[in-house]
Order: C-alpha cells, then sequence, then structure tokens
C-alpha cells in the first residue's frame, strides 16, 4: 500500500478541551440581524478579538457584539467559517499570507467555489474589515484561481469590470487572447 | 452585487500577489482602473529564465516561471507587419504596419518592469544571424534595452547572463546595469565574423563593477577564428599532452593558475573543427573536479599570461 502523502502538511485540529465549555455570544450585523457564535470563533477576527479582550479586561459582561459593516448574509458566511477554523494555529494564516501558492483544504474549497463571484468579494471584504487573515488567503487564492487561464473579456464578465476596454495596445498584444 | 473594482486595495494586492504573470497581463488589459493599479503596485513576475533567441526574420522568446509554467511565443516579421504564434497556443495575431522588434520589445520590458526583487536564475541572448546580415535584429533590441536598463529603478538581478555578443558596445550597454552582487556566471559569446583587438577597449571593459564582482563563480569568454590557434601556441608554446577526441576533431586545452593569489584557474579550449574558443575562469574546486574526473589536461602552473587574454578575466 502506497504511504499516504502529505498527510502532517497541516496540523489536524485538536479536540476540543472537554474543561472549557463553549462561551456563545450574540453578534449582530449592520442590518440587524442577530446571529449566535462561539467566542473562540471569533478570535479568528483580529479586530473583534480586540474588542472581546476590553470587554474581558474591565469584567463587563458580553451579551452582544455589533458588526457595523458586515451585512447579515455575509456575516452568517463569516461565522461558518470561523467555526470550522476555530482550532486552527494561527502562525499558519499569518505565514501563508504572502506566498503565490497555498493550498486550500477541500471543505474552504467546497465552501468558497460554490458562492457566486459576487458573495465571494463580500465574503473577501468583511474578512477584511474584521482581519480574519486565514479566510482572506483563502477567499484571494480562490478568486486568483477563478482568474487562471481565462482570457480578458472572460475575466471582465466573471469579475463584473463594466467598462469596455480601449484598442488593445499593442505593446501588451502577446499577453492577451 | 460586488465588482472585483470595489475591493480594498490590500486585497487587491493579495489577489494579484497569488495569480501568475499571465493571468496579471490578461487581468491588467481588462479595464483603465486595474491597469493603472496594477502598473502602480507591479505583483512580481517570479520569471526564473528567460532566453531571447535573434535570427533576421524572427525573435523568439522563451520564458520560464518559478512555478515552473513556461512559455514560448515566436514574433516574426510578415510583409505587412507583425505575426506572434505563442507554443501550443490555438491563437495567433496578426498587427498590421506593426515591427515585430517593437512588439516584442514592449512585451520583454513589461516582463522585466514586473521582475522587481525576485533574482532571475538564468538570462540568454542566442543569435543565430549571420553577422552581415543587414537585417540583423540585435543591435537595435541590445539598443533599446540599454535604454531601458539604464533608468530602471533597480538594477537587474540575474545570476547566471550567457550572452552572445557582436561588438564590445554591446557588452558595455547591458552588463554595467546588472546587479553584480547576484550574478555568478557569466558567459560570453563572441557570434561575429572576425574578433579584431583594435575593437576592445580594455579599459573600459575594466571599469564594469560585474566583472571584479567577488560573488562571480564562473567566467566564460567563447569565440571562433580560424588563424587564432597558431597565434596560442607561440605564445603557450606546443601542447604537450595528449589531446581530447571530440566531434571527429580534437579539443585541446590548456589550463593557468590565476595568479599567486587567485582561487580562480584560466582553462583555455580549443575546439579543432570548429575553430572554436573557449575561456573560463573557474574557482579551483570546479576545475580539480573536472582534472580528477579523467581528463587528459593538465595544469600548467603559474604561467604568465599574455595580457591580451586577461582582459576579460572576472579578478
Amino acid at each position: 500500500m502506497a504511504p499516504k502523502k502529505n498527510s502532517a502538511k497541516r496540523p489536524q485540529p485538536s479536540t476540543p478541551k472537554p474543561s472549557a465549555p463553549a462561551r456563545i455570544v450574540k453578534v449582530q450585523s449592520s442590518d440587524g440581524h442577530i446571529l449566535q457564535a462561539d467566542v473562540r470563533a471569533l478570535l479568528l477576527s483580529s479586530t473583534l478579538a480586540a474588542t472581546i479582550k476590553g470587554y474581558d479586561d474591565e469584567n463587563k459582561p458580553l451579551e452582544k457584539l455589533e458588526v457595523n459593516n458586515v451585512v447579515g448574509f455575509t456575516l452568517k458566511l463569516v461565522l461558518e467559517w470561523c467555526e470550522k477554523h476555530k482550532e486552527d494555529d494561527p502562525a499558519i494564516a499569518q505565514a501563508e499570507k504572502d506566498k503565490k501558492n497555498i493550498f486550500i483544504p477541500s471543505w474552504d474549497r467546497h465552501f468558497l467555489t460554490k458562492l457566486p463571484m459576487g458573495n465571494l468579494f463580500d465574503l473577501i471584504t468583511a474578512a477584511y474589515h474584521l482581519d480574519i487573515t486565514g479566510l482572506i488567503n483563502y477567499g484571494c487564492k480562490t478568486v486568483a484561481n477563478s482568474a487562471k487561464g481565462k482570457s480578458t473579456e472572460e475575466m471582465r464578465e466573471l469579475f463584473g469590470i463594466p467598462e469596455p476596454w480601449e484598442q488593445p495596445s499593442t505593446s501588451t498584444a502577446t499577453w492577451d487572447d | 452585487m460586488s465588482s472585483l473594482l470595489e475591493m480594498p486595495d490590500l486585497v487587491m494586492k493579495l489577489v494579484l500577489g497569488k495569480l501568475d504573470y499571465v493571468s496579471v497581463q490578461r487581468l491588467r488589459k481588462t479595464c483603465r482602473t486595474l491597469r493603472n493599479f496594477i502598473d502602480d503596485v507591479k505583483p512580481e513576475s517570479n520569471l526564473s529564465a528567460f532566453r531571447i533567441l535573434f535570427t533576421p526574420k524572427y525573435l523568439r522568446f522563451f520564458i520560464w516561471f518559478k512555478d515552473l509554467e513556461n512559455l514560448q511565443i515566436e514574433y516574426i516579421t510578415v510583409d505587412n507587419g507583425c505575426r506572434i504564434v505563442p507554443e501550443g497556443g490555438e491563437y495567433q495575431w496578426f498587427f498590421e504596419n506593426s515591427d515585430f522588434l517593437d512588439i516584442a520589445f514592449g512585451d520583454a520590458k513589461i516582463l522585466l518592469d514586473f521582475t522587481n526583487s525576485g533574482k532571475i536564475q538564468k538570462f540568454s541572448f542566442d543569435s543565430m544571424c549571420p553577422p552581415e546580415t543587414s537585417r540583423n535584429p540585435r543591435p537595435w533590441f541590445l539598443d533599446r534595452l540599454h535604454g531601458y536598463l539604464k533608468f530602471r529603478k533597480n538594477l537587474l538581478k540575474i545570476k547566471c547572463l550567457d550572452f552572445a555578443f557582436l561588438d564590445q558596445q554591446e557588452i558595455l550597454d547591458v552588463l554595467p546595469f546588472l546587479e553584480p552582487r547576484t550574478l555568478e556566471n557569466l558567459r560570453l559569446e563572441f557570434v561575429g565574423d572576425k574578433i579584431k583587438r583594435q575593437s576592445f577597449r580594455t579599459r573600459k571593459l575594466s571599469k564594469i563593477k560585474i566583472l571584479n564582482s567577488p560573488q562571480m563563480e564562473n567566467f566564460e569568454f567563447h569565440f571562433r577564428q580560424s588563424d587564432a590557434f597558431d597565434k596560442l601556441t607561440e605564445i603557450f608554446g606546443e601542447i604537450s599532452f595528449s589531446d581530447t577526441q571530440y566531434m571527429n576533431g580534437y579539443k585541446r586545452h590548456w589550463f593557468f593558475a590565476y595568479s599567486e593569489n587567485s582561487d580562480n584557474l584560466l582553462e583555455i579550449t580549443f575546439f579543432e573543427n570548429y575553430k572554436y574558443y573557449a575561456f573560463d575562469i573557474n574557482k579551483k574546486p570546479k576545475i580539480a573536479e573536472t582534472l580528477n574526473s579523467g581528463s587528459q589536461a593538465k595544469t600548467s602552473g603559474h604561467e604568465p599570461l599574455d595580457p591580451r587574454f586577461t582582459t576579460f578575466c572576472a579578478r
């Protein structure tokens, strides 16, 4: 039997610590939708982590987090992603930030490619506002992968770029098709 | 629905950073906003090797990227314009009243413009033009390249340069604009008809920093000349070791210690069939390997060299 390759490529999520019960808080989107999330998942967002720490430092009860720049539909996707990745080591996402070729795990590939491009852009923009490095990485790589092999015209259609371009300039002719 | 154009700049930069070079260039042509943004960011091309082949009727680019993707493109001059043929692609383009050199240079310039922090492993200029041809595209191309390199915001980083040249000016147009700290291997090949001593100004060449760089591991100077062998034997004496068989002729070697204090050895090789000469300066260990591997050549010790042969030495 062939040995399993790349089994050590990504660290496997560790089993949740049985001693720490999930701490659930409410999260409110910019259009008033209220969702629920595990604090450990929210900590993937540097922005939300700072807010949560602020509450904890002052021993104030955290009842509801308001996310003013993300709508409910997108926030739900963000929270779903965070829930799936709450055990991840943040150092991995940081290391992948500037890499050209990164490996997108199958769950994420399925999760991101099923979205229409416009929703994917919204999700990446939300991840940017909330500062979730791992989601930004996978999102950007998914956009890049979808552009690969496409002609200029196909890219315009795929990415919702309305402006028709002028006549191709001869100096860059070869890179177009 | 959001458009790519509405993404925050930082996100756009990350997307561009994860795209391959050709996709970036296609995206660059979708609209003005993206073109300006991409020209501003200049995402790294990840160019690994670039070979330009000059012939009187066409130029061929061989381009390799670090992710193992590669491209081959031919720019062909035809009666009323230029035809562009990428290898393996189903598309071809024709540009009426356009010069094939203009288009080829434009593509090369953009590729080099997007190669800023990265080091190009190998850059080669090959020529298949007879020296006397009136339609030799090399001088024109190298002149434009010189103009580009001169005003580039940083020196081009090349690890290994293979440069076929016709006169000294071509060397002077390119070499001084390369980063001396990255060049490790330099191969100059004279592709003209006959090398003339008066056409080489050694003082000018000696000012090129790159030739004195401590990073240089290997320096080669190759040329073809029918009457040079007699002169070589005049200077160095008759060769006293058995010659190596090479392509139904002889390949003859001389080895010289370059100087008392240098690690380098000068190797002169003469290919009888082709009247072809190779002057190579190597670090000693590399030569030692050659000697140990059964070559019949031998080191001739600290012999003084005729100054004309040290002109191009790396140290």
